[in-house]
């Protein structure tokens, strides 16, 4: 059961390939469409989607917490598929799955995490994943995008992108989240593009063979020149890729495999 | 006035202030315009050039942190040629300029044109201090890393208090990333309003 109480495309076709791939009946369900309109409550929702024997339920949702809310409430198994500003552990299993195909090591590896980290699931999931497995993380961006406390997860904050870079082997782009500004975090686009875009330059000036990430959807231009997302050290579309293969490994376990 | 690196000019007999160091009458050696040596009763090397401070106060070049010289927009006011000129005929040999010029100094372009506009004065030390927010109207952030790029050495909207508070908050954290101060008008506008 998909249950995606935002709008994603990625995550939400991933889930579904995935399921079909392992022969699940998926059923994806939309609160637009739904009784969530005429105010029933998420776990009310959850109940009666249980109720028609749900085995695992994938949740989406704009609040921090949703899913683990909802893991409490219901006996089936409930997946986060991103919960506010706060994890998207698929999207950080599915890195490090990409990551190491690339035949990199975690130990000592140095990752750099660019841009909107206070409003990024994606960076928060990989701070803790890669942070656990031994990684050096550098969160880079303005200060207006740092979170306070975030060296407390074991990373270090970078303001300035060409010092981060240093010596680092991946660099993980996050998108310039332009949905989510209400007064603006940086002056112009413009600005941003200057200080925080990835160029063809500033991949160069990483380690030789650094790889490229970025969860998508890619503003070009932006966050990341077109010619970047392009290159040969780009791996944006293996993660998307992986991504299914990771999420019907999760569905597979979830399911009571062994 | 550039010494060639073999001048001396020895300012003898004034009363030299230098905060919290000198404070009495003595004699400034100058060498290639360095101060290498201020006491009493130096010698003058052969050929210095010779100034004579007695009853006169010699004192270091003055800062001024916040000047008006109004230009681009309001030349008939004060130019940068004027403003520099002012300065060091009252001793200020540097001079941090407000924003509040028409257009408000808060992108690269302004910065860089001040800057021009002070070499061809070749007079004071000139500062630009870019805007916080695009116009100085208090809303939106200015490009701050792209005025700390071309020369400016702090932001401030200048006499308009940055009113709403989240936008100070995020040009504070934004500043942050380039070192550079922020100066703000401490007045909250609803509180002054028809106060004298």
């Amino acid at each position: 059961m998909n249950l995606f109480f935002e709008p994603s495309t990625r995550t939400r076709t991933s889930f579904e390939l995935a399921a079909k791939r392992l022969s699940a009946d998926v059923i994806n369900f939309s609160p637009s469409s739904s009784s969530v309109v005429k105010g029933e409550t998420l776990l009310d929702t959850a109940r009666n989607i249980e109720a028609m024997q749900a085995d695992i339920i994938v949740l989406r949702h704009p609040s921090a917490g949703a899913a683990e809310a909802l893991a409490r409430g219901v006996k089936s198994s409930v997946i986060n598929a991103g919960d506010g500003w706060h994890e998207h552990p698929t999207q950080g299993l599915l890195d490090l799955y990409t990551i190491r195909e690339r035949g990199l090591s975690f130990e000592g590896l140095r990752v750099a995490i660019v841009g909107d980290v206070a409003h990024s699931r994606v960076a928060r999931s990989n701070i803790h994943a890669l942070v656990k497995l031994g990684a050096e993380v550098r969160l880079v961006g303005p200060p207006t995008m740092m979170p306070y406390g975030v060296e407390k997860l074991g990373a270090r904050v970078y303001y300035n992108f060409d010092e981060a870079l240093r010596g680092v082997q991946v660099i993980m782009m996050l998108r310039l989240q332009l949905e989510r500004q209400g007064i603006a975090l940086f002056p112009t686009i413009r600005e941003y593009a200057r200080l925080y875009g990835l160029t063809t330059e500033r991949v160069e000036s990483a380690e030789p063979g650094a790889i490229v990430m970025h969860p998508g959807p890619i503003n070009r231009g932006v966050e990341i020149a077109p010619e970047v997302a392009d290159s040969l050290s780009s791996v944006i579309l293996e993660q998307v890729a992986n991504g299914v293969a990771v999420r019907m490994g999760i569905l597979y376990l979830l399911s009571g495999a062994n | 006035m550039k010494p060639s690196s073999s001048q001396h000019i020895f300012i003898t007999g004034g009363h030299v202030i230098d905060p919290g160091r000198f404070n009495d009458v003595a004699d400034v050696l100058i060498n290639a315009g360095r101060i290498v040596a201020v006491g009493p009763h130096l010698k003058a090397p052969a050929g210095a050039t010779k100034i004579e401070a007695s009853g006169r106060l010699v004192l270091p070049g003055f800062v001024d942190l916040h000047v008006h010289f109004r230009e681009p927009g309001f030349e008939y006011k004060e130019s940068i040629q004027s403003g520099a000129a002012a300065a060091v005929a009252g001793g200020f040999t540097s001079v941090c300029c407000m924003p509040n010029t028409n257009p408000v100094n808060d992108n690269q372009a302004i910065t860089e044109f001040m800057l021009d506009r002070a070499r061809a004065a070749g007079l004071a030390n000139v500062f630009p201090i870019g805007a916080i927010t695009k116009g100085s109207e208090g809303k939106e952030l200015a490009e701050i890393g792209d005025l700390r790029r071309a020369g400016c050495v702090a932001i401030s909207d200048d006499g308009k208090p940055v009113m709403n508070s989240l936008v100070m908050r995020r040009a504070m954290e934004y500043a942050l990333a380039f070192d550079v101060p922020v100066v703000d008008h401490c007045e909250d506008l609803h509180l002054a309003e028809g106060a004298v």
